[in-house]
């Protein structure tokens, strides 16, 4: 049987938080096309409402008009998977601590943590200079019971 | 104290605001309303650890009236449910902050 394709579904965003409700919405929105249950689709806007912040927080200068944020899902059998990508400073990721265990002690690093217990799996890819992909995975409804 | 809507990076200044003009004010016992709120994130959680730090410095406390599954997750995850208790009604609520009142704050 041949593979069934990927939908992807993209939307780009200018660097200003009043857009973090449109990207949460949006991503929401073709995640419940895709059977996730009402709690499901909370943790998913809450992790891509996360890795947004995070953009936005870090990755331009403030006054750069033209910084963008891209936003992709991408439909597949098993999983739903989320990118927010930007063109950022980037950071060395060997400098950020993450443990997905326990929450951090002080508010640094929280929307991280919540980004890693609202997926199934988190990546990523980063480094200065080179702007940063966050890569937000959950299982699709039905493939969680395959495991 | 009712908040309604969205708490994340754009409206916490908002709620910023509001909440350091309690603290202007010298209001130390306060209940957030929660019941209202249909979301929160990393950002919110800030905005509503810093009043409660304040609060608490000024010898008063916060608590939270949630309802939404998801809100309280979010706490739960956290470990915010440590520091900021959330009940179900105002009644509840305000029976807290009457005890944490008559003992002097115990938070």
């Amino acid at each position: 049987m041949p593979e069934q394709p990927e939908d992807i579904v993209e939307l780009i965003v200018p660097n200003e938080r009043k857009y973090l409700h449109v990207a949460r919405l949006t991503v929401s929105g073709v995640a419940s096309r895709q059977g996730f249950s009402v709690e499901e689709i909370e943790d998913i806007k809450l992790a891509v409402g996360e890795a947004c912040s995070n953009a936005m927080e870090h990755a331009y200068d403030a006054r750069d008009q033209n910084a963008m944020i891209r936003i992709r899902c991408r439909v597949e059998p098993e999983e739903f998977i989320v990118e927010v990508i930007d063109e950022g400073r980037g950071f060395n990721l060997d400098e950020v601590v993450i443990d997905p265990s326990a929450p951090p002690a002080t508010e640094h690093g929280l929307g991280l943590f919540l980004i890693g217990s609202s997926v199934d799996r988190m990546d990523i890819d980063t480094a200065p200079g080179a702007g940063t992909k966050v890569t937000m995975v959950k299982k699709a409804p039905g493939a969680r019971d395959v495991d | 104290m009712r908040v309604v809507g969205e708490i994340d990076a754009y409206s916490a200044p908002d709620f910023r605001a509001v909440f350091a003009e309690l603290t202007r004010d010298n209001v130390r016992f306060i209940v957030a309303d929660l019941t209202r709120v249909d979301f929160i994130d990393s950002t919110g959680l800030g905005v509503l650890n810093g009043v409660r730090k304040r609060a608490v410095e000024a010898g008063g406390k916060l608590v939270g009236i949630c309802t939404a599954p998801n809100v309280r997750k979010v706490f739960e995850t956290t470990g915010f449910l440590q520091l900021i208790q959330l009940y179900e009604t105002e009644d509840e609520a305000l029976a807290d902050m009457r005890g944490a009142k008559e003992r002097g704050s115990d938070a």
